[in-house]
């Protein structure tokens, strides 16, 4: 791989992610003044880039850089999330934290394998 | 500074944040020998990301609670970097992405020790308390 390749593959990032964090402050800030729930936004936000990145399939291009490396991981968070879940430590929300946690992570696998099937049906009718 | 102002402003600093975070992960994910055949790393290096920007938003998180005590506001310190940078910089689509069965133990590792991370953060900036009020022992 070039340098010039290099760059351009972390500059794709770099915008996906700008954009991607972007969109999740705003849904942050949606469920937060509409539900006054903005854990919801993060969880939101994390599936949708989990179905983003499950959809987008397996590839090395400038596509795959751009999108699932930078949009739907700047879309999707772990520290927002990790910050939350040491918030309900704090206050022994339990129930939060199971919900939250190992809830959502099988949540998210579901949501990408889901998403995976469906782009292989779609990739597989195309072909 | 009107409100739409105030929201603009905010996105902006969150986006500039988040590119740069998003350039420091997608650095580390070039720099891995998982092309090498070694894919073990990629989810070790992942799992040291969501860490090291989990640990970070504590401390930055718990610096602005400490902070906000004395009429500090902290909004653009919050959106550049704990909403911006660690936001971009971790990422949940690639830990859930890069979970597998033979990694699981990272999996587990990641769920559990990013709140610890966090709450370390917290901590170590002195922003919350050992046990907040109103929690009994």
């Amino acid at each position: 791989m070039s340098a010039s390749d290099t760059v351009r593959m972390l500059v794709l990032a770099a915008l996906g992610t700008g954009v991607g964090s972007v969109v999740r402050d705003l849904a942050v800030h949606g469920f937060r003044t509409r539900l006054r729930r903005a854990d919801l936004g993060v969880l939101a936000a994390n599936l949708v880039a989990c179905a983003c990145a499950g959809a987008a399939g397996s590839g090395g291009g400038a596509w795959h850089w751009m999108f699932v490396v930078g949009f739907a991981g700047g879309l999707s968070t772990w520290s927002t999330l990790a910050v939350d879940a040491a918030g309900a430590i704090r206050a022994r929300n339990w129930a939060w934290l199971g919900l939250h946690l190992p809830g959502a992570f099988a949540l998210a696998l579901a949501v990408q394998a889901a998403a995976r099937l469906v782009e292989g049906v779609l990739d597989g009718g195309a072909s | 500074m009107t409100g739409a102002l105030v929201r603009a402003r905010r996105l902006a600093l969150v986006g500039g944040g988040g590119a740069v975070g998003g350039l420091l992960r997608a650095a580390c994910a070039l720099a891995l020998p998982h092309a090498a055949g070694a894919p073990e790393w990629s989810a070790m290096a992942l799992l040291a990301v969501n860490l090291s920007g989990s640990l970070l938003a504590g401390v930055i998180r718990g610096a602005m609670e400490r902070r906000r005590a004395d009429g500090w506001d902290g909004d653009d310190l919050d959106a550049l970097i704990v909403a911006g940078f660690c936001g971009g910089f971790t990422s949940y689509s690639a830990f859930v992405a890069a979970a597998t069965p033979e990694g699981a133990w990272i999996a587990g590792a990641t769920i559990v020790g990013c709140p610890l991370a966090a709450l370390l953060g917290m901590r170590l900036s002195g922003g919350y308390p050992a046990r907040p009020a109103g929690i009994p022992r």
